[in-house]
């Protein structure tokens, strides 16, 4: 019984891990590039949140999400236009690797001097403590509602990118960036629109991470670190991969914390590594 | 010197670079004398210079709350400057915030150690205390601290379990209670109460945490010689926003008290996932997680009946060296100034300026290291949260100080929602007991 709850919180948490990596494998399968400043979009998205919460207190985090993705979505596509359109197009892909990376470290000190270093947290009043009775297991109906929310959202990139004109210019940009300008497509544009629907998706985690738990502007790091072996365990740049990548991450976790309460994620740690070594490709590539 | 350069070729459009680089080097000796002007200027000058690092952001922010409100106080009252041995001095008080950061700590001290060159430094902060205590002690700066276990200090800069009272250092000193009496005071509320002795603990992965957790001296050793049995939730990372396993664990084990060393922040996360799963312990006694109201108040009425170590109230029978109030007196001037309700670190965050001042005020000579360091080892001061006795002190560089245990309750018609009530005082019988302790399930 122990180890069927341990199990399905596994799985719970992984949800939200898969959704810290969607947005980072988004980026990774269209333009091959790592957004390192992923985790801080994260971090900053969840700091909106608490600055909205301020503005409307009455208000439930819940229904921010929705204007927060907008403000992210808006956020990506003014970073893609602004600055990494402007190195993406270059052989080297260190370049905008590097950019990112610097992106990252302005963003992080920016926010701890806007809002300082204390840990956040935003309430969610009944619903963090409501609990569902399944079969004598008492299941948390956030974390269920966060998984939930999770499955809808990958399915919805999933019809996006398979069922539509855009999600065809965005998989037709992946594969040859030359070609589709003969098609009329502008890459940039391509791009800054990926970029914002990566950082509103960044931002769905960042809000229920918030929610879930406290973060700081320090947050990010550790959270980027979750996304990048997300994304790379799934097999870069699928999105089913990222989820399921991200709920066998979590329950690697929370099974290796049963074996050893002190192991902290190196259960996690390790399985990503094994992974990597085992299937360099990742463990739920399917040929797209 | 780098700045000094820009802003000169900045003024000059076109300069060669030789003219260039003279106009840096004439500036950056024109500062290199400025600076050791300067410098002739402070030591002939009659000023105090008292160097400050607390934690005023970042985790333990909660714990440096009080601090610039106190050190406004504290000026206010110095401002006259203090008298010793027939002198008048001036005090200047240099205030710096550690971030609740190991790195940062080592930043900030290095600089009033070296380039300030203060004559007195305190640490209000874990990480300040064990980041500034090795400089000091290498480079001969007397450093007061507090707010960490001084066990916990002391296993940080290098003790071992056989010479932790032995081990001493040479000019840094602290003042605080040690992880034993917050294991006394646990396992004596526990034994006010009728439980079945199982207890789940988990801990933060930080110095105090593994001191506190530590098998050998720590709370575990404390309950097996009591008869209470441990369902051990481990040690978490800092970063940790999942407790699933050690609710599970401690559900399966049939824990009936949950406690370790837990920051509020991450009790909030736990204490949810515990409703989520159902779990309903009888007695919440954990270390740090509640010492402040603010950590109860967001609990919402979820917070009633958590119980805590404590160590400064306003009902402590103690008063100000420095101004005269009373325990009540100094909360209450907090909660009028500020509207907020009192918090356990009021009381250190004035008392360590009552040793800082009793130090260089009874030193042969304020303004010589040897002498400061002589006088903080002879000190005995009364101060609001107690006697501070660094003379005659049975642990070596240590002054101990009084602890004692309490539960948080919902108030009637009170300012505030929750207030925090002491409910054990054996190991310090000065302070009022007020209340029994409840189990989880007597109240709400």
């Amino acid at each position: 019984m122990i180890w069927v709850e341990t199990i399905i919180n596994g799985v719970l948490y992984g949800g939200l891990y898969g959704l810290l990596g969607v947005g980072l494998a988004l980026i990774v399968g269209v333009m091959r590039v790592v957004n390192l400043s992923h985790g801080e979009f994260i971090v900053l998205s969840a700091f909106i949140g608490v600055s909205l919460i301020g503005v409307v207190p009455w208000l439930h985090p819940l229904a921010l999400l929705l204007p927060v993705a907008a403000i992210a979505f808006v956020l990506g596509f003014g970073l893609q236009a602004v600055l990494i359109n402007r190195v993406v197009t270059r052989p080297d892909p260190f370049a905008a690797i590097l950019l990112t990376f610097g992106v990252a470290v302005v963003v992080r000190n920016l926010m701890v001097e806007v809002y300082g270093a204390d840990p956040r947290h935003l309430q969610a009043g009944q619903l963090a403590q409501a609990s569902a009775g399944i079969g004598g297991l008492h299941i948390g109906v956030l974390p269920l509602l966060i998984l939930a929310l999770s499955v809808a959202l990958f399915t919805a990139l999933q019809l996006l990118l398979t069922r539509t004109r855009f999600g065809r210019i965005v998989r037709a940009t992946a594969d040859h960036r030359d070609v589709v300008r003969l098609m009329g497509v502008n890459p940039g544009r391509v791009y800054n629109l990926v970029m914002g629907l990566s950082l509103a998706l960044a931002s769905v985690a960042g809000m229920l991470l918030a929610i879930r738990a406290s973060f700081t502007p320090y947050s990010g790091v550790e959270r980027l670190l979750i996304a990048f072996e997300v994304v790379v365990l799934g097999g870069l740049g699928t999105f089913w991969g990222a989820m399921l990548g991200g709920i066998t991450l979590g329950v690697a976790e929370l099974v290796g914390l049963r074996l050893d309460p002190n192991a902290g994620p190196l259960y996690a740690h390790l399985l990503f590594l094994v992974g990597v070594l085992l299937r360099p490709s990742g463990l739920f590539r399917v040929r797209a | 010197m780098v700045e000094r350069s820009r802003k000169l070729s900045g003024g000059k459009r076109k300069v060669s670079r030789r003219a260039f680089l003279k106009a840096g080097g004439v500036a950056g000796l024109a500062s290199a004398a400025g600076a050791l002007h300067v410098n002739i200027a402070r030591a002939q000058s009659r000023t105090l210079k008292i160097g400050f690092i607390g934690a005023q952001s970042g985790v333990r922010a909660n714990f440096g709350e009080t601090t610039p409100w106190m050190i406004e106080r504290i000026r206010t009252a110095v401002k006259d400057g203090v008298k010793v041995g027939g002198k008048s001095y001036a005090v200047e008080i240099l205030v710096k915030d550690n971030q609740s950061d190991p790195n940062r700590s080592s930043v900030v001290g290095s600089e009033l150690v070296l380039r300030e060159k203060c004559d007195l430094v305190v640490a209000f902060d874990s990480d300040a205390a064990l980041a500034v205590g090795e400089l000091s002690d290498a480079r001969g700066m007397p450093t007061l601290s507090t707010m960490v276990p001084w066990t916990g200090w002391k296993f940080s800069r290098g003790a071992t379990p056989d010479d932790l009272i032995e081990k001493s250092f040479p000019y840094t000193f602290h003042f605080f209670w040690g992880a034993g009496e917050v294991v006394k005071n646990f396992l004596a509320m526990w034994n006010s109460v009728k439980t079945n002795k199982q207890v789940g603990t988990f801990y933060s992965d930080t110095p105090t945490g593994r001191a506190f957790g530590s098998a050998k001296t720590g709370l575990p050793s404390g309950m097996s010689q009591h008869g209470y049995k441990e369902v051990p939730g481990g040690f978490y990372k800092m970063a940790t926003d999942d407790f699933t396993n050690q609710v599970t664990a401690f559900k399966n084990g049939n824990a009936e008290i949950v406690s370790g060393l837990v920051l509020p922040s991450h009790w909030a996360t736990f204490w949810n996932q515990a409703a989520q799963a159902g779990y309903k312990p009888q007695v919440c006694t954990v270390a740090a997680a509640f010492l402040f109201a603010s950590a109860i108040t967001s609990l919402g009425p979820r917070g009633d009946g958590m119980s805590t170590e404590v160590w400064w109230t306003p009902k402590f029978p103690y008063k100000s060296s420095i101004t005269g109030q009373t325990a009540r007196e100094l909360a209450t001037d907090w909660e009028n100034s500020t509207g907020k309700q009192w918090t356990q670190p009021i009381g250190y965050s004035h008392a360590i300026w009552e040793v800082a001042l009793a130090a260089l005020s009874t030193a042969a000579d304020p303004k010589d290291k040897e002498a400061v360091k002589h006088a903080i080892a002879n000190l005995s001061v009364d101060t609001v949260v107690g006697p501070v006795r660094f003379k005659d002190t049975p642990v070596k560089n240590v002054a101990l100080t009084s602890m004692a245990g309490g539960q948080w309750r919902r108030t009637k018609n009170g300012r505030f929602p929750f207030e925090l009530l002491i409910v054990y005082n054996a190991t310090a019988p000065q302070i009022p007991v007020e209340a029994e302790l409840k189990l989880l399930s007597q109240l709400g």
